[in-house]
């Protein structure tokens, strides 16, 4: 057995003092990054299971088939969307630093390109979930997946070719100018935020959400244990999230999960305290939006800050989203999941703090000017463009479904089934029913 | 009105015809006493309704004359001519001259569903979802002039019955819907839900099980 064992041992230092050259490093080093990459995209692409899981949970049960179709039809569709269109846009050739000229349709491409294309393509989709949720339950499924298009498509590729810009010549003008947005708080989850509030500015509330005389009326979700879930997935999809951001097998990476993790610790602890403060339940639902605001919060500066840093970004984050969901309610805006409040407005908090808390530069005022603009650009472009194009919608094809199919429920009126046929509450349908009743 | 195919086109015939010769007034009275006495008739003949619409008319018009024009009506139908049925059902309503037995299953089922729902609901919410569909009804482009005019009645009085005959399912799904919404309004929409399903519940099994196809399609 120890002779064995010191044969092997021979064999491999034997191997390892043999000479390599600069040419197999590159090789090897190439492949890493692309398995990483591809690992990365795998990681991201699970968080549309943790979107699917969270939104569901949040609906009622006669919702909740439109929540995960939702969620399905728009990862599939904006791959193909961002394969076709959204690519080029945002990472082709930027001369002019406002847009990509090049790399529509990718074809004939290298390993790495292609494992870039693919990381990106869950980025994109990722935008376009976040807006799903807080639309969930009023909107129309075919006028819902044609925004997502549009968001995958144009709103979230031209932002991003401004932050972060090519990757094979020209720089975005807001990367030219110093904005730092790591992976992504407000590229993907200001970007998908401010679509999210744009569209259901024009949705409008759940039919009863808000009664006479400012009256709020809750609509728990059906599942709580599905957030829960859906909280947990998009956790662990966020480690390939930022972690796949140094799109490359990089020693950074450590730090980067480090405080995605401590962020996220972080964001559940200041959503607890928050409750605490001001004397209301500690609701897990809450929680988790806590953790998922630190995720959003430190997605930015992931990369850029000292974990202490990560902390205060994560907890500061959770207090941010709290406010900014109050701050709805009492504007009377319905959102069904706080997207808004967790992607789009700690989003907007996180990219500051990258500039905030810059690793060996900190609290510099030119660098936090430089994260204000592109936080107000982000603003301005996703929330302005994302109105116009749901007011369009609204007007032709109609973006909200009738109260006759709200009340019924928008699984059976859009797609004809039910989650729970043989559990039903408060619903009038079942297994045997479900074929001889008229859907319109 | 329950009327059979046959019969509405008799309806739509007889009246056209009857425009000519009579002033509103005896002409809705004519088209009444149509659908109460003739238009179930088996073998329906157009000599004894003639008779009555004569009789009417104080003589003023042989029923020779009236019989003659009515039968070429008949027998010789103008495609494009207006179905004068709504604006029968709306004088009737007017006059009150009105035939229980003669609502349909589905008006029956509904004011079963309706008058549940505001028991359930009690005094004040029912009281507030009643105001509520009084508006709305009133403002649908969805729901015929009768309709309306019948709901407005309906609506006045403690126990909720629509006097209609033939109301299509989904002008009364519409306004179920109105009811809904009206208590997604007042008491959210988890407890709206909740009131349909108890009201449903406590319909199946309390007498309302013969109309469950019903109730079905028109929530």
């Amino acid at each position: 057995m120890h002779y064995r064992a010191y044969r092997i041992l021979g064999c491999v230092l034997a191997l390892l003092s043999l000479p390599v050259s600069a040419e197999d490093v590159a090789i090897t080093k190439e492949a890493i990054d692309v398995i990483w990459l591809a690992t990365a995209a795998a990681f991201v692409f699970l968080m549309q299971m943790g979107f699917a899981f969270l939104e569901s949970g949040s609906s009622r049960s006669k919702n909740c088939v439109n929540v995960m179709m939702k969620n399905f039809m728009d990862v599939c569709l904006g791959s193909i969307i961002f394969w076709a269109l959204g690519f080029g846009l945002m990472f082709g050739v930027n001369s002019t630093g406002w847009v990509g000229t090049s790399g529509f349709f990718m074809h004939s491409a290298n390993s790495w390109d292609y494992s870039f294309l693919l990381f990106q393509m869950m980025f994109a989709a990722t935008a376009a979930t976040i807006a799903s949720g807080a639309m969930a339950e009023r909107a129309k499924f075919t006028s819902y997946l044609l925004l997502a298009v549009i968001i995958t498509g144009i709103i979230y590729p031209l932002f991003g070719s401004w932050a972060w810009g090519s990757f094979y010549e020209g720089a975005g003008w807001l990367a030219a100018m110093g904005f730092t947005d790591f992976a992504g708080s407000s590229v993907v989850h200001s970007v998908g935020g401010w679509a999210a509030l744009a569209a259901i500015m024009v949705l409008g509330p759940r039919t009863g959400r808000f009664g006479a005389k400012g009256k709020v009326h809750e609509i728990p979700g059906h599942n709580v244990n599905f957030v829960v879930l859906g909280g947990f997935i998009l956790w662990f999809g966020w480690f390939g999230f930022n972690g796949g951001s140094t799109v490359g097998a990089d020693v950074s990476i450590g730090l980067i999960n480090l405080n995605t993790q401590l962020a996220a610790a972080a964001g559940g602890c200041g959503a607890v305290f928050l409750a605490y403060f001001l004397g209301k339940p500690l609701l897990v639902v809450n929680i988790v939006n806590g953790v998922l605001a630190g995720l959003v919060g430190v997605t930015a500066g992931c990369a850029t800050m000292e974990p202490l840093f990560a902390v205060i970004t994560g907890f500061s984050a959770a207090l941010v989203y709290g406010g900014f969901a109050a701050l709805l309610l009492k504007m009377r805006i319905d959102d069904v999941v706080g997207a808004v409040a967790v992607h789009g407005a700690a989003g907007a908090w996180g990219t500051l703090c990258a500039g905030l808390f810059m690793s060996g530069d900190l609290f510099n005022i030119s660098t936090v000017l430089t994260q204000l603009t592109g936080i107000i650009v982000c603003f301005v472009w996703a929330f302005g463009v994302t109105y116009f194009a749901a007011w369009v919608i609204h007007q032709t094809i109609g973006l909200r479904v009738s109260t006759q199919h709200e009340q019924r429920g928008l699984d059976f009126t859009e797609h004809a089934e039910v989650a729970y046929p043989e559990f039903l509450q408060d619903t009038y349908y079942s297994k045997q029913n479900l074929s001889q009743i008229q859907r319109d | 009105m329950n009327l059979t195919p046959d019969a509405k086109r008799k309806q739509k015939a007889i009246f056209h015809c009857l425009k000519v010769f009579l002033p509103e007034k005896q002409l809705m009275e004519a088209m009444l006493l149509w659908q109460d006495k003739h238009a179930h008739k088996k073998g329906f003949s157009v000599r004894y309704f003639a008779d009555d619409v004569a009789a009417l008319t104080g003589g003023k018009h042989t029923p020779k004359k009236l019989t003659l024009t009515m039968v070429s009506a008949i027998a010789n139908p103008v495609a494009d001519q207006s179905d004068p049925a709504e604006h029968i059902a709306a004088y009737r309503l007017q006059v009150g001259r009105y035939v229980a037995s003669q609502k349909s299953t589905q008006v029956t089922a509904f004011n079963v569903l309706l008058n549940k729902l505001f028991l359930l609901a009690g005094g004040e919410l029912a009281s507030a979802v009643k105001t509520h569909l009084k508006t709305e009804c009133m403002a649908s482009p969805l729901l015929s002039g009768a309709l309306k005019v019948a709901m407005q009645k309906a609506l006045r009085s403690e126990n909720v019955e629509l006097l209609l005959g033939d109301v299509p399912v989904a002008s009364l799904k519409v306004i179920v819907n109105m009811a809904y919404v009206a208590l997604c309004d007042n008491v959210g929409p988890v407890n709206a839900d909740r009131l349909l399903s108890q009201t449903l519940a406590r319909l199946e099994s309390n007498g309302g099980a013969q109309y469950s196809d019903i109730f079905k399609s028109l929530l």
